[in-house]
């Protein structure tokens, strides 16, 4: 077991939910997401997140538009769809349950 | 100071030095690999690249004006290693595709003593180096030599593994993340065989949870062995036709090169005589042309079985394929325009004859015997090709033995001689006045026939068949004697077959075969003579 391979695992499944939240109540480019993913300190580096968005976004929980900038490429701004917000009230009540059975176990322990 | 390059990223465009621009564009395509199982890879490098563009941008505040290294490796810190791309490695290692990585024949610049061939090799085929190596000597020993110039065509064919993809595929791992990890943190030796053992875990756990599992692997078992066969198949192409190119090459060695750098006269020492003019079509073009349409198939055979072998191997270029196989047609329609021309001048028989009477008496005995010129050749027998003689002032002509006698019954009273020169040629007209120019010397006395055992031909006439046939008409009552080499040129055959040698018997002819007069006596004579070697061999003992 690689301790490196169990944590990734373990980010991977919340690094979804986390992106989906943060693009729940305002539209967002990447590097706003990053902002915040970052100030969380839920990613190290900015790379992880372009595969992760791609894939939310081939799989219609995600959409986006371009957006002119100045002095810059042009953004593209992610915008939740409605299957984006129903699966993220169904994350966020799995994560809910989580949480508890989690803390149960560990207290436990 | 330092050479920039103007780069494009996401329709940004950038100042960046070049050693800059090499990490930056090594650092992308590494991306790009990691990536390779993605379906929208080409939209996330898109992605990528325009995030890299605006961090350059931030970068490029104040008067800087061209990105450098540390940007570049600044840059790099903020997106993270390729391998941080991809945390859906364990999704993907679950499907058989990704898990099963194709081996693919690279040279192992690495391990290598002289090109990596033998390191290659060995990885291709999972057998320790040292053996490939051993086998590679032990053959080149054997073969004097020539096996050297199969690694030299190996070593241009098969490419050398640059990057670390390559060294991977290489070695038959599948290229993902934890491959690359492993191979850092634990080193180049025992991966192969770790990952082995994972990955047999989880097919067969695969093929036991799930159908499609199970099907998934039956097809690409059914998959491999396709391969396997072709593979196969590739490696006897591979051997059958790089062996004729070998033999080939070697002929055209030692045949081509006496027939580009001696005289044309060659070809009377190699027996292509007939074969070869000395008119329109020139001796080394014969011999390239025949050399091009015999190597020419054979190459591309083994080029493509190559290919079918080593599926990493660059594909000849188009041009290459229709420069060969044009140059082959060019060739094969000079060689059957030659041997077209070779034909004709063959074609028609003419000769000239004399005929002389021998003036010899009933009963008596008829010494035939044939000369030889020591001149030209130490020895008076049938030589079975000609050769090129030169006379005082250095010219050249044709030396020959084709000289074929026969006795015949005849019911005259009076024997006679009949002497034919011959050629072929074009048209009879023309093969009988060459057949005039064959110089040919004979002398007749009383009882004694004194005859060349060869003919002396312009050398303009070498490609020509040409000969001399003599018929002596002996009436019944004449015995025959001939001196040793006679036999050499006769065309009757013996009555007894048991004769060993005709030289120094007496023979008639009877039903054009020869009849041995006195064999009895000296058959006997022979075996006392056996006898007596017996007996003092015996008495040795």
């Amino acid at each position: 077991m690689n301790i490196e391979n169990t944590k990734a695992q373990m980010r991977k499944g919340i690094l979804e939910y986390c992106i989906l939240s943060v693009l729940k109540n305002n539209d967002a480019y990447v590097a706003e997401i990053l902002e915040e993913l970052k100030a969380a300190e839920l990613i190290v580096v900015e790379g992880t997140i372009y595969p992760l968005l791609t894939r939310l976004k081939n799989s219609g929980l995600l959409e986006y538009r371009w957006e002119e900038s100045t002095g810059g490429p042009p953004r593209k701004y992610y915008k939740l769809t409605d299957d984006g917000k129903t699966f993220l009230s169904e994350l966020s009540e799995s994560w809910k349950n989580l949480q508890i059975s989690v803390k149960t176990i560990t207290k436990q322990n | 100071m330092n050479k920039t390059l103007d780069i494009n990223i996401a329709n940004q465009i950038f100042h960046i030095d070049e050693y800059a621009y090499r990490i930056l564009k090594k650092y992308l395509d590494d991306i790009r690999i990691y990536l390779s199982e993605e379906e929208s890879c080409d939209e996330i490098i898109q992605d990528i690249e325009a995030r890299i563009a605006e961090l350059f941008i931030e970068r490029m505040i104040s008067d800087k004006q061209v990105i450098n290294t540390s940007d570049v490796e600044e840059v790099i810190k903020v997106m993270g290693q390729p391998e941080d791309y991809n945390l859906s490695e364990e999704e993907n290692t679950n499907s058989y595709k990704s898990a099963n990585a194709e081996k693919k024949l690279y040279r192992d610049r690495d391990s290598a003593y002289i090109s990596g061939i033998c390191a290659g090799m060995a990885h291709y085929l999972n057998v320790e180096v040292i053996w490939i190596r051993v086998i590679w000597i032990l053959f080149t020993i054997f073969s004097t030599g020539w096996l050297i110039l199969v690694y030299i065509i190996l070593w241009i064919l098969i490419p050398e593994a640059k990057t670390t993809a390559e060294k991977l595929s290489m070695k038959g791992e599948p290229i993902n993340l934890s491959n690359i990890e492993k191979k850092i943190k634990e080193g180049y030796d025992n991966v192969s065989d770790k990952l082995k053992g994972v990955d047999v875990k989880k097919h067969s756990k695969n093929a036991q949870n799930s159908i499609s599992g199970f099907f998934s692997s039956l097809e690409s078992f059914l998959l491999n062995f396709g391969k396997i066969i072709l593979k196969i198949l590739g490696f006897f192409l591979v051997f059958i036709s790089g062996i004729s190119l070998l033999g080939l090459i070697l002929a055209a060695l030692g045949v081509g090169g006496i027939g580009i750098f001696a005289t044309s006269d060659f070809y009377n020492f190699v027996r292509v005589d007939g074969f070869v003019t000395n008119s329109i079509v020139p001796m080394w073009l014969i011999i390239t042309t025949m050399f091009v349409t015999s190597i020419v198939p054979f190459l591309l055979i083994f080029i493509f079985s190559l290919k079918i072998l080593f599926s990493n191997i660059k594909r000849p270029h188009m041009g290459f394929i229709i420069t060969m196989v044009s140059i082959w047609f060019l060739s094969l329609a000079t060689l059957a325009f030659s041997v077209i021309n070779e034909e004709t001048r063959n074609r028609r028989k003419g000769e000239f004859v004399e005929t002389k009477s021998i003036n010899i008496k009933e009963n008596d005995t008829l010494f035939l015997k044939m000369n030889g010129n020591y001149n030209y050749t130490n020895s008076p027998y049938r030589h079975n090709s000609s050769l090129v003689i030169f006379d005082e002032n250095n010219d050249k002509s044709i030396y020959d033995s084709d000289v074929d006698v026969k006795f015949h019954n005849t019911s005259d009273s009076e024997a006679f001689i009949r002497i034919s020169k011959y050629s072929y040629d074009y048209d009879e007209n023309e093969a009988r006045n060459k057949s005039k120019l064959l110089e040919y010397k004979y002398e007749i006395s009383d009882n004694q026939i004194i005859l060349d055992s060869y003919m002396i031909a312009p050398f303009n006439m070498k490609s020509n068949s040409k000969g001399i046939d003599i018929d002596i008409y002996l009436p019944s009552g004449i015995s025959i004697s001939m001196n040793e080499n006679v036999e050499d040129f006769l065309k009757n055959r013996f009555k007894n077959y048991n004769l060993k040698n005709a030289f120094n018997k007496l023979f008639f002819i009877q039903d054009n075969l020869l009849e041995c007069k006195n064999c009895s006596e000296i058959k006997n004579s022979e075996k006392e003579i056996d006898e007596t070697d017996n007996q003092s061999t015996k008495t040795n003992v």
